[in-house]
């Protein structure tokens, strides 16, 4: 498979805080990246670094076969409050970026994909639960038709049974249209049930990488297996 | 301690009417965990705002009673009810960003609360505010506590949060989603930290989360709410182990179907 985006010596560094120290990855077409790690490791950070929201400090971001990043590259914000616009009822939010691009409007039609009732368009992002306003993200982000998606901890305010429905949704909707993602999530049954390899962060690097099935069943470094011992289960 | 009865709570909209919680009633004894679980758009949240009487118009508080100690919140006078929030109720909120302000360093807002609800001078709230900030496993608290809010990340701003409500100790914590961008061995920690916080002050804890893995490793009992109406509660042993309501079903089996054999298979 051909590499869509190519992170070569990555460093960002805010002020005295350097929150990614030398990051290389490579995310092929099609497949879908999990990314784990330590709360303020730096995956948010590199997220944004790759959609050139923000501009490393040192090292280089290679896209091939994406010409206009800001069409084809979409995110699903970690908070969906924040990029909600608080003025702005829900279908408008979601019908924005398509009015932007000039592409057909299909509010209706993310709002179900979502499992969203249709009249939710109407209400102001104040007026939903939180795992209601995560799904208005996933609606926005998803009605470009990205290449890319990264989705930034989507599911995590989400009761199981949604985060299950989501997080079909998402394997079919890549499935139907050759999506690449980067999926950052915490929790370790949400990214092992989508991902196909998984990177684990910690301190502004990536300690570890591997299929999915080496990094879960057969953790090599000691922190990724603290992570997976640390998981409350049933 | 708090008796919760009969809560109803609605949100109006152009003669529209949402009945977000319908008839709940639970009670929590001192030095309890009480979890509530539920889908998302359950009322959660809203049963949690409710109790601390912070419900926004076009939501309203349709009728029931909430009792702390013998006195109904719901009847108490706005001045007196500011004393009880922050003192001896706190809460952290399901949504950190919204509830952090942007124009104050994580340090003063810590700093400000604990300044506020216990008469410390200045100098000693500020160092309180570092040690709470080190007690939620922030790295460099000494200096990270000069930056603002937006300099931290997702799950950075939630231990603030969660550091900020602890400042005050409270007799009652609310604490809605309080681990949901937190990875698992941070999360356990602050998991560990409630344990040990409730076993030592013996403070109530009402714990808010979609997690039936972390409500089984935290609360003494549980509430299960689906629209609004509570299907069951009961020791969290005896609802994990054998649910009376189908829906409670429904979410365990979410469980089980999502639980990678991979992670159980390492695990034994
Ligand atoms: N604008 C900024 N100014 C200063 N520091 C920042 C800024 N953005 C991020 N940081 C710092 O960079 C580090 C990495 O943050 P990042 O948000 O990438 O972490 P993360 O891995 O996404 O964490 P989480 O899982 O908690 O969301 C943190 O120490 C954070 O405080
Ligand atoms: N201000 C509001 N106006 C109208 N409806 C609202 C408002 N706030 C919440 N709701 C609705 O009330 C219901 C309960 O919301 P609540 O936030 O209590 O759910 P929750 O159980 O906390 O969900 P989540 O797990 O997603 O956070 C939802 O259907 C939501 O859409
Ligand atoms: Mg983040
Ligand atoms: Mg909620």
């Amino acid at each position: 498979m051909p590499e869509l985006i190519k992170v070569t010596d990555v460093v960002k560094r805010f002020g005295r805080v350097t929150a990614l120290g030398g990051i290389c990855l490579s995310l092929f077409e099609g497949e879908t990246m999990g990314l784990v790690g330590e709360s303020g490791s730096g995956k948010s950070t590199l997220a944004r670094l790759i959609l050139k929201l923000i501009e490393p400090t040192s090292g280089t971001i290679d896209y091939n076969g994406i010409t206009n990043i800001r069409r084809e590259c979409q995110i699903v914000f970690q908070d969906p409050q924040t990029s909600l616009n608080p003025r702005i009822r829900v279908g408008e939010a979601i019908a924005e970026p398509m009015v932007i691009h000039k592409i057909e409007n299909k509010v209706g039609e993310l709002l179900e994909m979502v499992k969203l009732p249709a009249n939710y368009a109407e209400r102001y992002p104040h007026e939903l639960s939180g795992g209601e306003r995560q799904r208005v993200g996933i609606a926005r982000a998803l009605s470009l038709k990205p290449k890319f998606l990264i989705l930034d901890e989507p599911v995590s305010s989400l009761d199981v049974s949604t985060q299950v429905e989501i997080l079909k949704l998402l394997k079919q909707i890549k499935h139907d249209l050759g999506l690449t993602y980067l999926f950052i999530a915490h929790d370790l049954s949400v990214i092992g049930y989508l991902s196909d390899r998984i990177a684990v962060m910690r301190e502004g690097r990536i300690i570890e990488l591997g299929s999915k099935e080496e990094v879960l069943a057969a953790p090599k470094e000691a922190y990724t297996k603290k992570l997976i011992e640390s998981s409350f289960t049933l | 301690m708090l008796e919760v009865k009969e809560l109803s709570v609605q949100y109006e909209k152009e003669n529209l009417a949402v009945k977000a919680v319908d008839n709940v009633s639970f009670g929590l004894a001192n030095g309890e965990i009480l979890g509530i679980a539920g889908e998302s758009g359950s009322g959660k949240s809203t049963i949690a705002l409710a109790l601390m009487r912070l419900i926004q118009p076009p939501g309203r508080i349709t009728g029931g009673e909430v009792f702390l100690d013998g006195q109904d919140l719901l009847k108490m006078p706005e001045a007196e009810l500011i004393k009880v929030r922050g003192a001896r109720i706190s809460m952290v909120f399901q949504d950190p960003f919204t509830s952090l302000n942007p124009v104050f360093t994580v340090g003063e807002q810590i700093a400000e609360s604990i300044r506020l609800h216990q008469g410390f001078g200045r100098k000693e709230a500020w160092s309180r505010a570092v040690e709470m900030l080190d007690l939620v496993r922030i790295k460099d608290p000494g200096s990270r506590s000069k930056d603002y809010p937006h300099q931290f990340s997702g799950g950075m701003r939630q231990r603030v949060m969660i550091a900020m409500a602890l400042a005050c100790q409270p007799e009652l914590l609310i604490a809605d989603e309080p681990t949901t961008a937190l990875d698992a061995t941070i999360q356990a920690e602050i998991v560990r930290l409630f344990l040990q916080i409730q076993a030592e002050f013996k403070i109530s804890i009402i714990y808010i989360s979609h997690s039936f893995g972390i409500i089984k490793a935290l609360c003494h009992r549980v509430v299960v709410v689906n629209q609004g109406r509570v299907m069951e509660a009961g020791g969290v042993g005896e609802v994990l182990a054998r649910p009376r309501s189908g829906y409670t079903q429904k979410l365990l089996d979410a469980v089980t179907a999502l639980n990678p054999r991979l992670i159980k298979e390492v695990k034994t």
